[in-house]
């Protein structure tokens, strides 16, 4: 997808070093992904259990977002894969780490990403509307 | 994950003769359209833009001459009419040509099944639309007898006994339909609801094993971005990958 300011704030994200992939997604579907070219080989060797894994997370998310649910973050073989949600939807940013990465630096990183597209998402609902049947 | 369908000669996958969908970059991902005299499920959440693809495949059909079937139950004709206008879709005057019908299916009738399979047979239509499935797989339906009588195949007497409602009464009517669908000479495309969040392809939860394609349109409102998946097609080597899509004056756009 050409053009997209949220897709720039990902692949920003992903210049980390100790960001192996990351994603703005929902339960059932990856909304916005950077080039997967880009991912950690390594994690997408263990990508059909991590997608299943994280939408049972998402399903969680979609409970307690409402009540204020800000993070959930799990450990999955030598990864852990971090969800920052957005408050009162079902989306959050997901990012997966090495579970032995220096968290401190990570956590401000997705932090400063998460409020990024907070601010994107309020400038695309102005702008847009949306035609449906 | 970019996967493709396997064990799907390539060159097999070109040879079959398809129906274009009247959307160029749908009908390059399925090497030229819908496989002839399939039937294809378009599945998604409301809004996702199920009865749009619909749009695209009549018109498409239209344009090439062909004769097209609109079933419909759930809509009222002239606001799928004017729905189809504000987006660019005149079908006006292809249904005073008589090149496209809408028909809605009472669903407060006994005999849809007749109905339906009478006009898709003696209609010599090239193209159905049947938008939506949902409303008429939820009619209560019972085997032999009652309001909606699904005859059973020959030696199928065991399922006589089913009742209306019940999980086998209610999958003997969706075969019917779908029977209806790919016996005759058409290529047809059926749309179905999904829940939010729910993992199920079709909102009966049966249709998506008895099609032979299905397209999956997923919304995201918080992010403003559509994805369509080509979830499965017969004899036809695609990518699972979701494609961003975009819905504007003019129907669907991918991106």
């Amino acid at each position: 997808m050409k053009d997209d300011p949220i897709l720039d704030v990902l692949n920003d994200l992903l210049n980390y070093d100790e960001i192996l992939a990351c994603m703005v997604a929902r339960l059932n579907m990856i909304s916005v992904m950077p080039d997967q070219e880009r991912f950690d080989p390594n994690v997408m060797q263990l990508w059909d259990i991590i997608k299943r894994a994280m939408d049972d997370v998402f399903g969680v998310i979609r409970e307690y977002s409402q009540a204020g649910l800000g993070e959930i973050e799990f450990r999955l073989q030598d990864y852990e894969v971090l969800f920052y949600v957005f408050p009162d939807t079902e989306n959050a940013l997901v990012a997966i780490v090495p579970a032995l990465a220096n968290k401190g630096l990570i956590e401000i990183e997705m932090e400063n990403t998460r409020r990024e597209i907070l601010d994107l998402i309020s400038e695309q609902e102005s702008q847009t509307n949306t035609i449906t049947t | 994950m970019d996967e493709f369908g396997g064990g799907i000669n390539e060159i097999e996958s070109k040879r079959i003769s398809r129906v274009t969908t009247g959307i160029e970059r749908l009908d390059e991902i399925l090497h030229g359209g819908f496989p002839n005299q399939s039937v294809t499920l378009v599945s998604g959440t409301p809004g996702s833009g199920k009865t749009i693809m619909c749009f695209h495949y009549l018109l498409d059909g239209l344009k090439k001459g062909e004769k097209c079937l609109f079933l419909t139950s759930d809509e009222r004709i002239e606001n799928i009419l004017k729905q189809a206008n504000e987006l660019g879709f005149d079908f006006n005057s292809w249904v005073n040509d008589g090149k496209l019908k809408f028909m809605h299916l009472d669903l407060e009738k006994s005999n849809i099944h007749k109905e339906m399979g009478d006009e898709i047979n003696t209609g010599q239509y090239s193209r159905v639309v049947l938008d939506s499935l949902t409303p008429i797989a939820e009619v209560p339906v019972m085997v032999s007898g009652g309001v909606h009588e699904v005859i059973p195949a020959d030696g199928a007497t065991s399922i006589k006994k089913y009742s209306a409602g019940s999980i086998p009464a209610t999958r003997s009517h969706i075969r019917r339909i779908m029977s209806i669908l790919s016996k005759s000479n058409v290529t047809a495309m059926v749309t179905s609801e999904v829940l939010e969040g729910s993992r199920s392809l079709s909102r009966d939860t049966i249709s998506e094993f008895l099609v032979d394609g299905i397209l999956l349109m997923d919304l995201d409102t918080t992010m403003d971005r559509r994805k369509l998946t080509v979830r499965k097609m017969r004899a036809t080597k695609h990518t699972l990958k979701p494609q961003d899509i975009t819905i504007t004056e003019g129907g669907i756009k991918f991106l």
